[in-house]
């Protein structure tokens, strides 16, 4: 089981609680679609992901940036069992939109880089380690139950 | 390994141009990020006394490690041969793991998103991603 420490249980809280998942969820999704291309395979049916204004804009890729912000705000809600919130979210990603692991790692980093653009000096190197080590946990309760 | 394409060297070069005011503070910045964050990247700073953000030697480090950057931007129509002697200073000298470029990478990334979050777009981002990708493998063409 992981170990929070009270400071990282607080960090992510409180990054939670100030950032907005409707801004930042459709800024970490649009950014990681563009900063690796490769992702786009699993929104072929999103419409025009023609170049970044379209991406940014395109209203599917809005709707599911905000979808995956809340995701991770269930598991903020559950930072002592992860695991388990995350099993049935784990099964729908690995069997039914069949997404390589590798990728929420893509995703996560993309995460980060927006967090840390909203919080700016508030995101100490603290702060980042906190952040990251809750987002490691979620992208490794995501892969748990690919076989 | 993508190669980069006239228009990732021009955003790269515009961008650099934007950001290299601030680069001695954002070098400490990285640095003590990458140590905080990635406590394993102290193993290579055992003869440092101090590695808080705040020490001298931490600040002079990442002023060296930005300057590198900085070269890498102004050689970037032949890293290899630009990076030459970096990378045999990394590779005999330094022996630094090659995984940690790239935790160096996304840490100059994060104080770029922090420094400046309206220049660093998703459209600089990823051409600044591929620049230090392409810093990295240049970086360790003389390990073997």
């Amino acid at each position: 089981m992981v170990q929070w420490t009270d400071f990282e249980r607080a960090t992510i809280k409180a990054i939670f609680a100030k950032i907005d998942s409707a801004v930042v969820g459709p800024a970490a999704l649009s950014r990681c679609l563009v900063v690796y291309p490769w992702t786009q395979r699993y929104f072929g049916k999103f419409g025009n992901l023609f170049n970044a204004d379209a991406i940014r804009s395109n209203p599917n890729v809005i709707a599911h940036g905000k979808v995956v912000l809340d995701g991770l705000a269930r598991a903020v809600q559950n930072l002592d069992d992860i695991k388990a919130t995350y099993a049935e979210l784990s099964v729908l990603h690995s069997e039914k939109l069949q997404v390589d692991p590798d990728n929420f790692k893509l995703l996560a980093d993309c995460v980060s880089i927006v967090v840390a653009a909203q919080l700016g000096k508030d995101f100490t190197p603290e702060v980042q380690a906190a952040f990251q080590k809750f987002l490691a946990v979620a992208v490794s309760a995501l892969g748990k139950q690919y076989h | 390994m993508t190669s980069l394409s006239a228009k990732d060297k021009d955003t790269v070069k515009t961008f650099w141009s934007t950001v290299s005011g601030k680069a001695e503070d954002m070098g400490a910045d990285v640095l003590s990020r990458m140590l905080v964050v990635y406590p394993q990247t102290k193993t290579y700073f055992s003869h440092w006394k101090d590695l808080s953000p705040s020490s001298a030697q931490v600040k002079k480090h990442g002023k060296t490690i930005m300057a590198g950057v900085g070269e890498a931007v102004a050689k970037m129509d032949d890293l290899t041969a630009g990076l030459l002697n970096l990378s045999q200073l990394h590779a005999f000298t330094l022996r630094v793991d090659p995984a940690n470029f790239k935790i160096i990478s996304h840490n100059l990334l994060v104080v770029f998103a922090i420094t400046f979050p309206k220049e660093f777009t998703a459209e600089v981002h990823v051409s600044v991603d591929k620049f230090l990708a392409r810093v990295s493998y240049a970086l360790s063409e003389k390990y073997r």
